[in-house]
């Protein structure tokens, strides 16, 4: 009886954990669960464009004033 | 385009502080966090001399080294930005900060750290360009409207400089000759010597 | 480390819940950008939860488009261009204007938050009344009938004079010009503002030395300045866009800086040569410079053989400056001054900056004209990168200056003869004598009735006096009954405890102004005290005039905010209840009760004939705030295009008619440029000859002019006996008639004939005099040192004793008596006041935005280490301020040596504090400002200049004990 109740909850727990796990999910988190040193793995930054760039080099001229 | 950079010239800056108000302007900083500050030294002494300090946007930025969870990353222009989803709020990258960049705000009642802020050249976050939540957690996205950041853009007396490197030590450049001497540009040996 | 960079939260701004509640009908910013969680308030952390519609770069990218509006900044002088980006009625942000030739898109931590100002949340919101203790809303209508009624009253029991009308640098030139025209309806000069205790000496001096009281060149032309004087004025922080110039011509120039200061400012931080010298002792640290100038005849011989008058007298008097008793006096060294004295010698054009550390004295009108004889002296007059750069202090004061919101004079600087209102009534179209009608008059000295029309009124420096004076010591029928703050901070006055007695005595108190101010709070009233919201100039439009005579047009960025009205709105619905709006409003269109603004500008255009604010119609000023990327940065000159040759914002004087086009004048007495392309002489504002001698120039005359040598100011007749008379047109001709004929001069002929045919001929219409160092009619011709009131130096009384007692501006006035009185034991130390960058005036407007008060949270003294030690006081203690009349007030010790030993100082922008109390539950609710503090004015004593009654606030005696 006792080990019957034991593996109920040794069975239990397992199942527990494997929910507890599919709760680790990243998607579902909507956040970075695990990490690679020294690597960014949040989400990724549009670059700017060669107009933008070109934009901004001629918007430098304003700080000089003279 | 090279990358870019701050510059603040000291014969210049006059602690006017507009740099720091243009940029609570802009990005709708709550009170309490200051991206920008302005640090005065010889404070009413002859030789007194004032610096507007924010994120140096560094080459080899320290902040990245001691990330615990990476959520620095570096753009193309050598703007250091960071993921506020990632971010921890330990506190690591403002020890490690030569400039005392990080902010923090108070999260909750208890004095507990929220989520890093920081100066981001008013280059926004990894969001969408432009986009509101975007807008939400980083502010405006200067660059990508194709404008320098707001605190440089407005500076009083033009000792501030932001943009590509190359150009803002051209400006800087002239007016030392101007001088007949040179102060260096505060804080580029610590930000900058490393990649330039 | 300034103490002033703490950060944290404690005192942060609080949830804006109760402002979204309230404003119902008008989009605010709050709620235009709630949704983000980067509103005030929030915090960056807990951005991410929020969801959130618009940002305000793109209005999330979607339809809303942005509009951009320029503006003028409301806070100094310099006139920095605002460019505003709105959507959706909604002000989301703001960008650098780099057009502006001004600004080139700088700002000063004030400019670059001013978006602030205009949205914020802590603005007054509707019309409200003290009612037994408690603010209570109410309706416009209801405010202006019952205000109205009781004003109404008073002038039917006590006369119109008891009711005063104070108004603001802040207003825009229409709203300015309507103000004075307000209260001349009304019947009384009993109406200024803020220039009175700001520049009035700078104005009285320097218009008496040369003819106009304003600055002479602009801030631009500085760049061609090869030295940089600069004395009581700290442009770093009150002017700090003036630094972007300034520093130009240090760099590129190699122009040496000097900055004479009792304080070693932010300005001085930057100087080539600081001169620390005793607060009060301005007149004779100048004779001192020019004891060596005269000494080593370093000064510009024919430059004042030809244009200056009385200089002999000023060498007599300096002659007693030694370099031993410039010393004993001012306490710098002969060795520095003649090191000064030979660096603006050697480095010709230099420019002379000065500010309120040399107006705000009981002799300030002797600083201000000591200033000009050295500039005179050295011949820097009239000449680019030279000048009288007299930087003013609010965004419209020149403006209000020149309308004159003033006790003594009508717009223009007409005075307040029989003459000046017969010129006035004609612009306005109005009755002399229905005007004479509306004034009270008394009993002369004489026994002869005299008219109050023609006699000054009270100053505002001196509205306490006339509450609390004896009414048979005040030349007016009654003592003032009635207060109208109308964009004034009263902590900006000296002698608050007296003010908050007088504020107790009178009946009525009426505060108009987009916050609620000190006036709302300082006073233990419980009733007769209304709060009405006027809008900033954000939410309205208009001219403003900068510093520099240059007038820019202001868009109107935002609909008014919460109930508030424009100030001319408000005008005009005084107007209308006191029963003359159809004849003050008879030549501009009305709509809604609000004035048309180009109407009003085109009314004062045809009457300001003295100073040419006639040449700048709307459409032309309008056309330069649209075309300013085509103005040189330098000249301010208009390259090519349709503005081709005119200088940016038509400064002052803008001669003649919109249709004759001058250019505008910018540099005042330029003899290097023809009339009718900017030049200019002295003017002959004084006579022709003194004592026998010739008061007209010499030899000396502007480019093209066809009488090479001095001449009169221009009359019809003049223009007979030249035989240019034939250049008048018919209708020019007929309108001189209907004004004296030959008698008429280009003051008052209102076609412009005059002033037009002068200017062809080559000549400037009011005459080519010199200018006078000796001023005849003033108390000190030649401008003496004289001690202050509460001087720290009983030992030098006896040589420079100060004025017996008199009676100005129809109030007795203490010189003497209070001098007497040696305060020196108790009060050792001199305490002086002065301005900080993150705020402004009284502080009301800017202790409110939440961007600038976070970066000064503490009303502080600023003490040196020496005195610190003495007092076991440490940087950071609270301490209490003492002053000779038993006030005291209760701030922070800045331990510095930023100030001398034994001299203290005061920022003076806060208020909220009175006495170690608090008033902050005083204030109406959710409008109360951010920051609060002690007045430094609370502490400020007695004390006024001998000619305008301008306040002491840079000189008095105080002690300093740990709390």
């Amino acid at each position: 009886m006792i080990a019957i109740i034991r593996k109920f909850f040794v069975f239990l727990s397992l199942l527990a954990l494997s929910f507890g796990l599919i709760a680790c999910a990243e998607e579902e988190q909507n956040r970075v669960l695990s990490y690679e040193k020294g690597t960014y793995l949040g989400q990724e930054d549009q670059k700017l464009t060669e107009a933008q760039l070109r934009q901004l080099v001629l918007r430098s001229k304003g700080q000089s004033a003279d | 385009m090279a990358r870019m950079k701050f510059l603040c010239d000291a014969e210049r800056c006059i602690e006017c502080n507009a740099c720091v108000t243009a940029c609570k302007n802009e990005h709708e900083v709550p009170w309490g966090v200051n991206r920008r500050r302005v640090v005065t030294i010889q404070d009413g002494k002859p030789g007194e001399r004032s610096i507007s300090v924010a994120c140096m946007h560094c080459s080899d930025a320290p902040c990245m080294a001691v990330c615990p969870v990476d959520c620095f990353y570096q753009t193309d222009q050598g703007v250091v930005l960071h993921s506020k989803d990632l971010c921890i709020g330990c506190g690591y990258c403002f020890y490690a900060c030569p400039f005392g960049a990080p902010q923090y705000p108070q999260a909750g009642n208890y004095g507990s750290r929220g989520k890093m802020d920081k100066c981001t050249f008013c280059a926004g976050g990894p969001e969408d360009d432009m986009s509101s939540s975007e807008f939400q957690k980083y502010g405006r996205n200067r660059l990508a409207e194709g404008k320098l950041p707001i605190c440089a853009e407005m500076c009083s007396t033009k000792a501030l400089l932001a943009g590509d490197g190359d150009q803002v030590s051209n400006i800087f450049r002239e007016r030392i000759v101007a001088r007949g001497f040179g102060s260096g540009a505060w804080g580029w040996g610590t930000a900058y010597s490393i990649k330039g | 480390m300034l103490r002033k960079k703490t950060s944290g939260v404690a005192n942060g701004p609080q949830s804006s819940s109760f402002i979204s509640k309230a404003t119902g009908s008008v989009v605010d910013r709050r709620a235009f950008l709630r949704g983000s969680g980067l509103a005030i308030g929030g915090l960056a952390g807990a951005a991410a939860l929020v969801g959130s519609n618009v940002t305000p770069s793109q209005a999330a990218g979607s339809s809303v488009a942005s509009v951009i509006k320029k503006s003028v900044c409301t806070h100094c002088s310099v006139g920095c261009t605002i460019v505003a980006e709105v959507q959706n009625g909604v002000w989301t942000g703001q960008e650098p204007g780099w057009d502006s030739p001004i600004n080139l898109g700088a700002h000063c931590a004030k400019g670059a938050s001013v978006r602030e100002t205009a949205s914020g949340e802590r603005r007054l919101k509707y019309p409200m009344k003290l009612a037994g203790g408690k603010w209570v809303r109410m309706s416009w209508d209801d405010a202006i009938d019952e205000i109205g009624d009781q004003m109404l009253d008073i002038r039917g029991k006590s006369g119109p004079d008891s009711v005063y009308w104070l108004g603001s640098a802040k207003h825009s030139n229409e709203q300015a010009y309507l103000f004075r025209k307000l209260y001349a309806y009304w019947g009384s000069n009993n109406g200024d503002h803020q220039a009175r205790i700001c520049h009035s000496t700078t104005v009285a001096g320097v218009a008496n030395t040369w003819g106009y009281g304003a600055m002479t060149n602009s801030y631009n032309d500085i760049h061609n300045s090869k030295a940089i004087f600069i004395i009581g004025g700290n442009p770093a922080e009150a002017h700090p866009v003036s630094l972007m110039h300034i520093l130009k011509a240090k760099e590129q120039n190699n122009a040496p800086v000097i900055v004479c200061d009792p304080r070693f400012t932010r300005t001085a931080a930057h100087a080539d040569e600081y001169v620390r010298f005793r607060p009060g002792a301005d007149v004779a640290l100048i004779w001192g410079i020019m004891w060596h100038i005269f000494e080593n005849k370093w000064e510009d011989k024919e430059f004042i053989r030809q244009r200056v008058y009385g200089m002999e007298d000023v060498m007599t008097e300096v002659k007693k400056w030694t370099p031993a008793e410039t010393e004993r006096v001012t306490g710098v060294p002969g060795k520095q001054l003649r090191r000064v004295a030979k660096i603006m010698a050697n480095n010709r054009p230099g420019t002379f900056i000065w500010c309120m550390g040399g107006t705000q004295h009981t002799n300030g009108n002797n600083n201000t004209r000591a200033y000009c004889a050295l500039q005179l002296a050295l011949g820097n007059m009239g000449t680019a990168g030279g000048g009288a750069n007299i930087f003013r202090g609010h965004c419209n004061v020149q403006g209000a200056t020149d309308f004159c919101v003033l006790s003594h004079s009508l717009p223009g600087y007409y005075g307040l003869s029989a003459g000046a209102w017969k010129h006035w009534s004609r612009v306005w179209g109005e009755d002399v004598n229905w005007l004479k009608g509306r004034f009270a008059s008394v009993k002369g000295k004489d026994g002869k009735t005299k008219s109050l029309m023609n006699s000054k009124g009270i100053p505002v420096s001196r509205w306490i006096d006339g509450v609390l004076e004896n009414k048979d010591n005040i030349d007016q029928p009654d003592n003032l009954r009635a207060m109208v703050f109308w964009g004034h901070a009263p902590n900006s006055q000296t002698r608050m405890k007296e003010m908050k007695t007088a504020m107790e005595k009178l009946d009525l108190m009426v505060v108009i102004d987009p916050y609620p101010t000190v006036s709302a709070v300082l006073s233990d009233r419980t009733d007769g005290v209304y709060l009405l919201p006027a809008t900033t100039q954000f939410e309205t439009y208009g001219s403003v005039t900068a510093s520099n005579r240059s007038l820019q047009w202001r868009e109107k960025i935002i609909e008014p905010s919460f109930d508030s009205l424009p100030d001319h709105t408000i005008i005009y619905k005084f107007a209308k209840k006191f029963g003359f709006a159809d004849r003050m409003f008879r030549k501009i269109k009305v709509t809604n009760d609000e004035p048309l603004v180009e109407d009003v500008t085109r009314e004062f255009n045809g009457g300001m004939w003295t100073i040419g604010y006639t040449g700048q119609s709307p459409e032309r000023i309008k056309a330069h705030m649209a075309n300013q990327h085509v103005f040189d940065r330098t000249t301010l000159q208009a390259v090519g295009g349709k503005l081709d040759g005119e200088y940016y914002g038509l400064p002052w004087p803008c001669w003649g008619t919109a249709e004759m086009g001058h250019p505008g004048t910018p540099l005042l007495y330029d003899t290097s440029k023809p009339v009718a392309e900017g030049g200019l002489c002295f003017r002959a504002r004084f006579g022709v000859e003194h004592e026998g001698n010739n008061l007209l120039a010499e030899g000396s005359y502007p480019v093209g002019s066809e009488i090479k040598d001095g001449y009169p100011q221009f009359t019809m007749g003049m223009l007979k006996k030249l035989g240019w008379d034939g250049d008048l047109t018919a209708d020019e001709r007929a309108a001189i008639k209907r004004v004296g004929g030959d008698k008429a001069n280009w003051k008052v002929d209102l076609s412009g004939g005059i002033q037009r045919v002068a200017i062809k001929h080559g000549c400037a219409p009011f005459g080519n005099a010199k200018a006078r160092v000796k001023v005849w009619t003033f108390p000190d011709p030649i401008p003496l040192h004289r001690e202050p009131l509460y001087t720290s130096r009983r030992d030098l009384v006896a040589d420079y004793p100060t004025y017996s007692d008199r009676k100005l501006y129809r109030l007795p006035t203490l010189y003497k008596s209070i001098q007497d009185v040696d305060h020196t034991a108790k009060y050792p130390m001199i305490l002086t006041s002065g301005r900080l960058v993150e705020y402004e005036g009284g502080g009301d407007e800017t202790r409110s935005n939440p961007w600038l008060a976070e970066l000064q949270q503490d009303m502080f003294v600023e003490m040196n280490p020496f005195d610190a030690n003495g007092k076991d006081i440490r940087d950071g203690d609270m301490v209490w301020v003492k002053t000779p009349e038993g006030a005291q007030i209760k701030v922070m010790a800045q331990v510095t040596e930023r100030v001398a030993r034994g001299v203290a100082f005061l920022p003076f922008h806060f208020g909220g504090h009175m006495e170690g109390k608090d008033l902050r539950s005083k204030y109406p609710g959710g409008s109360d400002p951010y920051v609060l503090g002690e007045s430094a004015n609370t502490a400020f004593t007695y004390g006024y200049d001998s000619v305008t009654l301008m306040q002491e606030s840079k000189c008095s005696l105080c002690t300093i004990e740990r709390v």
